[in-house]
């Protein structure tokens, strides 16, 4: 069987296949009417070759663009995470640093809290402001036994003049500073319980037999300077002038 | 002319080369799917009653007649201030089945556009809303008003949409997936599929939808989705140029 052109048709199909195997798809140009003998079905079985190539560089390339895409766009978030994660990490060193700060303070003003005043030879007051909590009391103790502690006193006196409200927490923590006073040998005046403060006490039914009381930082001064000068200088216990 | 369950592996591929052939050179989107849905149809019009191929299209980018469309329509169910220049436009780009207005697309009266305009308005239509779910479209983006997502991911995915029996197939808020039951009855629907995919770094994402008359396994179905990247491979060039619709 003669072929047409075969010559010609032979190099355009080598030309074909040369670019197909390069991937230079649009330099193949367009498909060319295939003739109907052996060789056009060969020309027609290249083109389809080329078609279907075609299709899958294609298809790869956009996969390909769209993983990239995917990629870029999960790069850019994992960005976005570092950079909260890092304000995160300042935020947590800024409140750690607020935190020591306010504990500091906090300390400070415990300590101001409970303020001792050596007013004369053996006799200290201990002026209580405010809020008695388990916290303060524990400072309160702490502070005024170191104290008996290093250098022996004969006189405490507690002033609650700066005290405006009370419970029966409070009242307990009071009597166990007083207690423990005692314990090392000093003798314990409370003084400057306001009315309403007293009537609270009674109202809640506590017991504050076990401590002597004084209406004033006053009268508790002139009461411990004056026992101070008698041969037994311990107060009657629960003696409420 | 064979049916789609009888079209074997060789069938197919044929049919492919066939219809790539025919696409090449197409000078925009829509003759190209013209082209596509066409060649399909000679081949396998004992199964398929109409063959459909839609694009998302930014709103911006359609003809006058289409963008004059789908502000109509919108206004009309009060969601006409929701219609930008980015809002998907689903578009009727070729069409082809048993009836003769179902042979031009300017003929559709009822699906020549369907604005992807809020995700409650695509919930609203179950084939839309499936098509979409299917072929891997969640309606997020929507709201998010993201519309870039196409070209950000769906180029990466092809889908397939699948309904056995258009007649008895129902969402999961018990309505007909294929709302147009007069249209399944009168001319005997029974599958429904579809296959999608988009351009990368476009927002066009491309699907074909098939009514059938016959039965199709769904296993079937799965050979359409070359179809998609052979119509993409074909049709990339005429994207990328913007060249939807033919002047």
């Amino acid at each position: 069987m003669d072929i047409e052109n075969l010559e010609e048709r032979l190099r355009r199909l080598g030309n074909t296949l040369a670019h197909l195997l390069e991937g230079e798809f649009d330099a193949i140009g367009e498909f060319w009417a295939v003739a109907d003998d052996p060789l056009g079905r060969i020309e027609e079985t290249v083109q389809f070759l080329v078609l279907d190539t075609r299709t899958i560089a294609i298809a790869n390339r956009d996969k390909e663009a769209s993983l990239l895409m995917q990629q870029e766009q999960l790069a850019a978030k994992i960005e976005m995470l570092e950079a909260q994660q890092q304000r995160i990490q300042e935020q947590e060193r800024d409140l750690r640093a607020r935190a020591q700060t306010i504990e500091r303070q906090a300390a400070a003003i415990l300590e101001l809290s409970t303020p001792i005043l050596e007013v004369w030879d053996d006799v200290i007051v201990l002026p209580v402001i405010g809020l008695v909590d388990a916290r303060r009391s524990a400072a309160i103790m702490e502070t005024l036994l170191g104290n008996i502690a290093r250098t022996p006193k004969k006189w405490v006196i507690i002033d609650v003049t700066g005290v405006e409200d009370v419970d029966a927490s409070t009242a307990d923590y009071l009597i166990k500073v007083c207690r423990a006073a005692q314990l090392l040998g000093a003798s314990c005046l409370l003084s400057g319980i306001r009315p309403a403060v007293a009537t609270i006490l009674v109202g809640l039914g506590v017991e504050l037999t076990e401590i002597s009381t004084m209406r004033s930082l006053k009268e508790a001064l002139e009461h411990s300077l004056g026992q101070m000068q008698r041969p037994s200088s311990r107060p009657r216990p629960w003696s409420v002038q | 002319m064979t049916t789609i369950a009888q079209l074997n592996k060789a069938d197919a591929l044929q049919l492919e080369r066939r219809f790539q052939r025919m696409l090449h050179g197409a000078p925009s989107l829509e003759a190209a799917a013209q082209r596509y849905v066409t060649t399909v149809y000679d081949a396998l019009s004992e199964s398929i009653v109409l063959l459909r191929l839609f694009a998302t299209v930014r709103y911006a980018d359609l003809p006058d007649e289409n963008r004059a469309r789908v502000l109509a329509g919108c206004k009309a169910i009060g969601v006409g201030d929701a219609v930008a220049d980015d809002t998907l436009v689903l578009s009727l780009l070729g069409t082809v089945g048993a009836e003769p207005q179902w042979c031009d697309r300017h003929a559709s009266a009822n699906h020549a556009v369907i604005p992807l305009v809020s995700r409650d308005f695509v919930s609203g239509i179950p084939m839309i809303s499936r098509l979409l779910k299917q072929l891997g479209v969640e309606l997020d983006w929507i709201a998010r008003k993201d519309t870039a997502i196409v070209g950000k991911t769906f180029g990466f995915q092809s889908g397939v949409f699948y309904v056995a029996d258009a007649a008895s197939w129902v969402d999961s808020e018990n309505r007909k997936i294929i709302g147009a039951q007069d249209f399944v009855a009168k001319y005997g629907v029974r599958t429904v599929f579809g296959v999608g995919g988009g351009y990368v770094g476009s927002p066009v994402y491309t699907a074909i939808i098939s009514f059938c008359r016959d039965p199709i396994e769904e296993e079937k179905i799965e050979r359409f989705r070359s179809h998609i990247d052979r119509f993409k491979a074909e049709t990339s060039d005429v994207v990328k140029m913007g060249r939807i619709f033919t002047a």
